[in-house]
């Protein structure tokens, strides 16, 4: 620490001296402090002053001729608040008296800001009003702030508290109480293209309380976002380093795009999500309503998500984070493989004809079967395996135990013109399969320069470096391996086993790489505080993303064993060129804000594939793909570019009435030639009723604020998709050691008048805070419907394509969001904070294509499984009741076993005609509960979140042998847990393998479900303790995550959708412990 | 950097026309659109190409529905109980929502709409007069093959004779005869306009291919007179004769002629081979080749019609033969298409009731009827020896239902290429076992043989009455085969598909010549003792799949009978 307690005071001994004493002195660019010396030394005038009181540094040019030390010292004080009295020879210089408390300099100011109970509150933001500088309060609530600049009012701002702004005057310890407000409603969040603060939001912006993910073993952001914002739907995870799949609120188109549109730092990111290291994410809010979303017009039906980093520090003093964890992580559910003996049974109860009696019903064993000339027995590792006794459990030979280490180090601080933002990470991911590994580095800098007083310059810079190499066992083969398959021969040689089954071990000796990564720079600029242009200001922004990717892998056992070495390669890289300019006046009661965008962007990318088998030497592996017989090389490209132009009005009335509107205009390649530009309006009202006069003196209402909103956005077209394309491969070589002869086929159907899709949407909200803001909270509802659905239209294929690309019907989304925040225990040493979110999404087709049989009603669309009135997720398929037994009348075409599809149309046949509407893969609502409480150090999060399926909604096929026949089914095996149909086993939950009836109707099963997500106890060190060891907070935390799930879905889990079929893949559930540390 | 330089000049004065237009034109740089791709010869050149490509991906690459042309009907049945993807059961494999019915329909029409846009685009091309006559003739032959396909699986099918360039969804159906009828009009523009046979590049079609076409055509319009005249242009082509001698790439081994039609290299013309009309080509390793020695890539016939030895039972023990192996010599079959007792027997009887062997076509080295023993484990006088299942002694092969054990059976060596694998696929090169990447036909593949022509012929003959011709050219094809001659009184339709299915065999796409003659449902249930019990008299055709008949929202296709 740089404190500099000391004051000089220099006293200059002198003689008594004629105060018409006359002095000539010609100084340039000297300290007052060398001109006063220059006036002792050629005078009898000797000075006193204090050196911190008043400034003698400051550099002066004085040019004077026999002046009287009056007129001389008034020169070299002038425009400063400074008196000076002559007494004889000596003069005392000092701070003016109306402006004296002021005027003095003070060292420091410290103190403590406790909350309304008296607990420290760590993290408050505590800044010199009007300046950059400021401090964030550590652990116990402590704060020390130097080189206050004159009149400095002091600013403490914390989420959920109210701002307050208190003037130094003088003090040098400062002790603070913030009180609650309603929950964030001081926040700052971002709007796009700006920032505003929450209370004069009009439209729906969530931000995420990212605080409250720490302690959760998360490498990607969004995966602790999971349930946590209402609106914002994050997918579970099973792979290491997979990116979530999101989505903001309903599903608002068919067939398009369906990603919400990515915001980093201000610029659209095309990279991928899980590059950007989670802890040097400052913020991230979602615009959910189609008014604030109308900003980004074309690409923003999908909701528009705003990351921003972390900038530059407000101290001198750095500050060094440091944070680290180590997770360990295994399946929280496991099914299981059959071993020999079950799947022996298995085999039987397939060919259950055969195996059993038909005296005995087919429940006791048929004394002549011979297992040995059932199906499996033609594939001739399993006769050796059986012959041999294997028992194979493949699942332990291709699963380990799940590990992620994550590690994290950042500075942040400021020098005098330069503040700045440093960070590297390095995490580890080893995920339950065997090489189903992730690491990945990233390194960030954050710079921005003062250049001059109206010119601000920086950048906002990270690379990252993943590495996904290695090549996993194939999961389904795994799982289709069966016990009598043995890996290793007796020699401890890998077998690959053979037949038309290949053993899936072989991916772990394969030389695999898989490198992706991505560096990014967003260079800016922006200009402001410009004299003559008072509130006035314009952005600059620069961002560029180049992502490239490599993957290579070199398999000897690929091709018949000659081997294979590939090599793929593509690469991305993106801009985006904005400007934005706005302006901001307050007149009075009236506040203005506007906002002007223009800019573009392009997108290019390429690939290379290179390929070759039947290697002549394999030593090199895929470094020399030239040793092999056969080579293949495969390329493709694509380039895209859009420009835009907005512009955003804000204005508000008292701070109480606020209206927003907005219009922007985007033109994309992509769009069709006659279509390729299109404008998109918003408006929106908000009105904080809480203000006004009849309800501010309410003693329970603490706020009560109305917003209304309507908007339009756009989704994007592929690119390409409106073109009428030509595919062209070598198709044919005539003659014998002829040839390649390339073909040529049309591709798909050219439509010029292809359209962005259009949503429209309106927005009502509430947010309130009562009793003292104890508890707050939001409800909001809305109403989107969305036209010229981009849509693969299903063709006959008469017409010799599948489907055209085009325009048609409208789908409507309605739905509720509510969260509520309560403080149900406030002591001094224990607090217990609920949040309660829960959203609702209900979706339904409203057109089609319209009347086109002509019988009066709008006619849906069976063939793409769309129908009017419908959600787009309907389920439409056979009914199941129930499994044929031996004896019932079987209709043709089905067996006993087979299952009981029930006669919709009685005509007496099962057709595809007997299909129904079963319900729909959407789930009918979610919900999360955040319990958080704090004693003394302590503190225990604890989070359960549920997605619920309602009357008929998130339904799944869980079908475990799809259209498998009874040869491949018996052959691979299936889990200990999939209970089939056997004569003895009649009501058993699915039907019997051993035959494929004319139809095989899918198992369509609801996967409602109730996760304890994380559990997070943490411990903060006090910080009188840490001061002793220069240590500003400490916190070690343990927790676990996916802990418990509550479902009835059978299989791995219900989120992933992950069943009892081959294909499925566990979700892990961690344990956790980690260190995050703060020096300064 | 340019166009960045100046479109932010253009931002920063404010100004808003920065030729937006031009930095928003789309510019496909790695794919082809369809104004350009029809211009020049070449262009449609690449065109034609994909007509081959496309049919022999269609019914030549592998895929499970090419063989129903074959299983359940009186040549073959599936090997395999209870799977539906082997035919195995009738109303449970035709379900108008089954992926095999939407197969041959959408593959089909594929052809029909890449021949459209050849023929429609073709006046706005370079094109001379000359070269759009030639073009057009080799396209329309293609969608009179495909036409043939839709006809015979679904009767008559809506006519498609215009590039579909905007969505189009009011399909209505054709009668059978508007189908066949057009074909007529396509096929003989196609044999009048075609380079003859002597004068195309091998694997390329001819006025020779379709004139043949045209015969089967007319023979199912009841034109008989046609019939005549284009197969007889064929027969007396003089580029054109039967081989009757050994010839081509293993003239020196053990075999006969008929073997050496369907050994490698031997099907093209350049091999000496008169009697090949239409073949598809296939060539090894190379791109467009349709053929890998490194991975299963073909056409699967071996795969489905050579039986799964290791499934035989042992003459030796009686048990599981799991340690015999599949070897060059027997290919690696899975033993899928099975032959019928009819197929495999009956129709090779000679007078006496027993099969004639003087007939090469049912020779050791073109019909095997055993296995040659090869069991490791298996006693050491049993090695090499050879099985024939058809001794009193190796009865047990047939199972009590008359039906072969999928392990050992009697088959066809076309469908594979004995002793002669690509040298990769041999994992041992002692006992010459295959490895399981085998089971393609490493060989081109009649899809049209002088043979035929003839026997089309004779059915042309006797539909008008004329016995003697008739007999005349069912006697030129058996006569090359040293069987024995027949009399007029022999000749029926029933005779002409036996003979048919010895000359022909798994050449044949059985379903669509039972189907032309409305044969299909008697003659399975008579001669096919697998399928006999599940196929129902609607089962002739197709149904119309349901994909279509959803997506045609504009007017309605209609479903064929029995399947409502």
């Amino acid at each position: 620490m740089f404190l500099l307690f000391l004051s000089l005071t220099q006293v200059l001994a002198g003689k008594i001296y004629s105060q018409s004493a006359r002095i000539s002195l010609n100084l340039k660019n000297s300290t007052i402090k060398e001109v006063l010396y220059q006036i002792e030394t050629r005078s009898d005038y000797y000075f006193l002053f204090n050196s911190k009181l008043v400034d003698v540094n400051r550099k002066i040019d004085i040019e004077v001729t026999d002046e009287q030390i009056q007129q001389v010292l008034e020169r070299l004080f002038e425009g400063q608040h400074v008196e000076f009295a002559i007494m004889d020879r000596q003069i005392v210089i000092q701070p003016a008296p109306d402006t004296a408390r002021t005027v003095q300099q003070q060292s420091a100011v410290s103190g403590k800001v406790t909350d309304s109970a008296g607990a420290p509150l760590p993290g408050v933001t505590v800044m010199i009003k009007g300046t950059t500088l400021g401090t964030v309060t550590s652990a116990d609530g402590a704060y020390v702030l130097t080189k206050m600049p004159d009149n400095a009012i002091l600013v403490f701002s914390f989420v959920g508290m109210k701002t307050q702004e208190i003037p130094v005057a003088l003090r040098n310890e400062i002790d603070v109480t913030m009180d609650e407000d309603a929950i964030g409603i001081e926040e700052v969040v971002a709007i796009g293209y700006g920032r505003m603060k929450k209370s004069d939001l009009t439209g729906s912006v969530s931000s995420a309380d990212l605080e409250a993910l720490k302690g959760t073993p998360n490498v990607n952001l969004l995966q602790g976002l999971q349930g946590t914002m209402p609106g914002l739907n994050v997918g579970m995870v099973d792979e290491a380093g997979e990116n979530p799949s999101i989505t903001v609120r309903g599903r608002s188109t068919i067939s398009g795009n369906q990603s919400p549109l990515i915001i980093l730092d201000g610029i659209v990111y095309y990279g991928n999500l899980s590059s950007i290291n989670p802890n040097d994410i400052e913020s991230f809010d979602i615009l959910k309503d189609a008014s604030s979303k109308a900003i980004y017009g074309a690409q923003a039906a999908n909701g528009v998500i705003l990351i921003t980093t972390k900038r530059g520090g407000s101290e001198e003093t750095p500050v060094v984070t440091y944070n680290a964890s180590y997770s360990t992580g295994s399946p929280y559910k496991r099914l299981h493989s059959r071993d020999r003996e079950s799947y022996l049974k298995m085999v039987r109860d397939i060919f259950w004809n055969e195996a059993y009696s038909e005296e005995s019903g087919y429940t006791a064993l048929n004394e002549n079967y011979n297992i040995e000339t059932s199906a499996p027995f033609t594939d001739a590792s399993i006769v050796k395996g059986y012959n041999e006794g294997a028992d194979t459990d493949w699942w332990d030979l291709g699963t380990t135990e799940a590990t992620i280490m994550t590690q994290n180090i950042g500075i942040r601080g400021m020098t005098q013109r330069v503040n700045y933002f440093m960070s590297f990470g390095y995490d580890k991911q080893v995920n339950y399969i065997i090489n189903d590994k992730f690491n990945r580095k990233t390194a960030r800098v954050n710079l921005e320069t003062q250049v001059t007083n109206w010119l601000k310059m920086g950048i906002q810079s990270f690379g990252a470096f993943s590495d996904y190499s290695g090549e996993s066992p194939d999961l389904i083969k795994l799982a289709q391996a069966g016990p009598l398959r043995m890996p290793y021969d007796n020699d401890g040689n890998l077998v690959i086993l053979g037949g038309d089954f290949t053993n899936p071990l072989i991916g772990l000796h394969n030389n695999d790489l898989d490198k992706r990564n991505e560096l990014f720079g967003n260079f800016y600029a922006k200009i402001s505080n410009i004299s003559f242009l008072p509130g006035f200001s314009w952005d600059i922004n620069y961002g560029n993303t180049l992502q490239w990717v490599k993957q290579f892998n070199s398999n000897r056992y690929a091709q018949a064993e000659t081997g294979e070495v590939k090599k793929y390669n593509n690469s991305m890289y993106s801009y985006t060129f904005d400007n934005i300019l706005s302006y901001v006046k307050t007149l009075d009661k009236h506040r203005i804000d506007a906002t002007l965008v223009i800019g573009q962007t392009e997108r290019e990318y390429e690939n290379t594939t290179a390929r070759s088998n039947d290697l002549a030497n394999q030593t090199l592996g895929y470094n020399d793909l030239g040793q092999g017989k056969n080579q293949f090389v495969l390329s493709d490209s694509w380039e895209e570019s859009s420009s835009y132009q907005m512009f955003r009005l804000n204005y508000s009335y008292r701070s109480k009435y606020l209206l927003t509107g907005t219009i922007r205009r985007d033109g994309f390649s992509g769009f069709a030639q006659n279509e390729k530009t299109a404008y998109f309006p918003s408006f929106a009202f908000g009105w904080i009723a809480s203000e006004e006069s009849f309800l501010n003196r309410s003693e329970w209402l603490d706020l009560l604020k109305l917003r209304a909103s309507y908007g339009v956005n756009g989704n994007l077209v592929t690119r390409y998709s409106s073109l009428a394309t030509v595919a062209s491969s070598a198709a044919y070589v005539f003659g014998d050691g002829g040839t390649s002869a390339y073909g040529q086929e049309p591709s798909n159907l050219p439509n010029s008048n292809l359209r962005w899709e259009r949503t429209r949407g309106v927005n009502f909200a509430l947010d309130f805070g009562v009793l003292n803001n104890r508890v707050t909270g939001n409800v909001e509802y809305y109403r989107t419907t969305t036209k010229d659905l981009i849509w693969k239209k299903a063709l006959p294929e008469l017409t010799g394509f599948k489907e055209i690309i085009d325009n048609i019907g409208e789908i409507a989304n309605r739905g509720i969001e509510i969260t509520l925040n309560t403080t149900p225990v406030q002591h001094r040493d224990f607090r217990w904070d609920l949040t309660f979110a829960y959203a609702k999404n209900k979706n339904r087709i409203v057109h089609l294509l319209g009347d086109v049989d002509g019988d009066g009603k709008e006619d849906d669309l069976l063939s793409s499984n769309l129908f009017i009135g419908q959600p787009i997720s309907a389920v439409y398929h056979y009914d199941v009741q129930g499994v044929y037994q031996i004896g019932d009348n079987i209709p043709d075409g089905f067996y006993a076993g087979s299952y009981k599809i029930v006669d919709h149309t009685g005509e007496g046949a099962l057709s595809a005609a007997d299909r129904t509407l079963l319900g729909m893969a959407d789930p009918s609502y979610r919900f999360s509960i955040h319990n958080s409480f704090r004693y003394k150090g302590f503190s225990l999060k604890v989070f359960l979140n549920s997605v619920q399926a309602g009357k008929r909604g998130y339904l799944a096929n869980n079908d475990p042998f799809a259209a498998y026949t009874p040869q491949f089914i018996s052959q691979k095996g299936l889990y200990e847990e999939v209970d089939f149909w056997t004569p003895s086993n009649p009501n058993a939950e699915f039907r019997s393998p051993s035959g494929t009836s004319s139809i095989n109707p899918n198992v369509y099963q609801k996967r409602s479900f109730v996760r304890l997500q994380d559990v997070v106890l943490s411990y903060d060190f006090s910080s009188n303790l840490l001061s002793k060891i220069r240590m500003q907070a400490l916190r070690l935390y343990v927790s676990g995550k996916n802990l418990h799930t509550w479902t009835k879905w059978g299989g791995w889990d219900p989120e992933t959708g992950s069943g009892l079929g081959y294909d499925g893949r566990p979700v892990l559930k961690y344990f956790t412990v980690g260190i995050e540390l703060t020096l300064k | 950097m340019k166009k960045t330089l100046k479109i932010y000049i253009c931002i920063a004065l404010f100004l808003s026309s920065c030729d937006e237009a031009s930095f928003l034109e789309e510019n496909p740089s790695s794919i082809y659109t369809s104004e350009n791709m029809y211009k020049t010869m070449e262009h449609f050149e690449s065109a034609l190409t994909q007509l081959y490509g496309g049919y022999r991906k269609l019914y030549y690459s592998g895929n499970d529905n090419e063989y129903d042309f074959f299983w359940g009907t009186d040549l073959v049945h599936a090997g395999q109980a209870n799977v539906v993807r082997f035919f195995s059961d009738y109303p449970a494999t035709l379900d108008p929502t089954a992926a095999k019915v939407l197969y041959h329909w959408k593959g089909n029409y594929k052809i029909i709409a890449n021949a459209n846009t050849i023929l429609s685009r073709l006046a706005n091309s370079e094109l001379t007069e000359d070269e759009k006559q030639v073009v057009a003739a080799e396209a329309k032959f293609f969608r009179a093959l495909a036409y043939k396909y839709l006809v015979f699986l679904y009767g008559g099918v809506p006519l498609v004779l215009e590039e579909v360039t905007s969505s189009k969804t009011d399909f209505v159906r054709n009668t059978k005869d508007e189908v066949l009828r057009q074909m007529v009009s396509d096929l003989e523009f196609a044999a009048a306009n075609l380079p003859d046979i002597s004068s195309v590049v091998d694997g390329k079609v001819s006025n020779v291919a379709a004139n043949h076409l045209l015969a089967e055509v007319a023979l199912a319009l009841g034109e008989n007179d046609l019939a005549i005249s284009s197969s007889t242009s064929v027969i007396d082509n003089p580029a054109m004769a039967l081989v009757t001698e050994r010839f081509g790439s293993r003239v020196n081994e053990p075999g006969d002629l008929y073997w050496d039609l369907f050994q490698r290299g031997n099907q093209n013309r350049s091999s000496g081979n008169k009697e090949a009309i239409f073949v598809i080509q296939f060539e090894l390793d190379i791109l467009g080749g349709g053929q890998s020695s490194t991975t299963r890539t073909g056409y699967f016939m071996e795969r489905f019609h050579a039986p799964n030895t290791p499934l035989a039972t042992d003459p030796w023990d009686r048990t599981v033969l799991a340690g015999m192996l599949q070897t060059s010599g027997t290919g690696r079959g899975a033993g899928w298409l099975m032959p019928t007792f009819h197929f495999s027997n009956l129709i090779w009887h000679g007078t006496d009731d027993r099969i004639d062997y003087n007939d090469i076509r049912v020779s050791e080295y073109n019909f095997p009827r055993g296995i040659l023993y090869n069991n490791p484990n298996g006693p050491a006088k049993y090695q090499g020896v050879y099985f024939d299942i058809n001794t009193a002694e190796n009865q047990y092969c047939l199972t009590t239902q008359g039906i072969w054990s999928r392990g050992v059976y009697p088959y066809q060596t076309k469908c594979t290429t004995p002793n002669d694998h690509p040298a990769s696929l041999i994992s041992n090169t002692e006992t010459m076992a295959l490895r399981s990447e085998a089971g393609v036909t490493y060989a081109d593949w009649y899809d049209m043989r002088l043979a035929e022509t003839y026997l089309l012929r004779a059915e042309a003959y006797l539909m008008k009455g004329n016995l003697p011709d008739a007999v005349t050219d069912i006697n030129t094809v058996r006569d090359r085969s040293g069987a024995s001659l027949i009399t007029a009184s022999d000749v029926t339709i029933d005779l002409i598909l036996d003979e048919r299915m010895r000359e022909l065999g798994i050449e044949e796409k059985r379903r669509l010549t039972l189907s032309r003659l409305g044969k299909m449902y008697e003659r399975t249930i008579k001669y096919n003792r697998y399928n006999a019990p599940n196929i129902r008299e609607h089962h002739q055709l197709f149904p119309i799949p349901q994909n279509e008949i959803d997506a045609n929202v504009s007017a309605i296709l209609e479903q064929n009978l029995g399947y409502n």
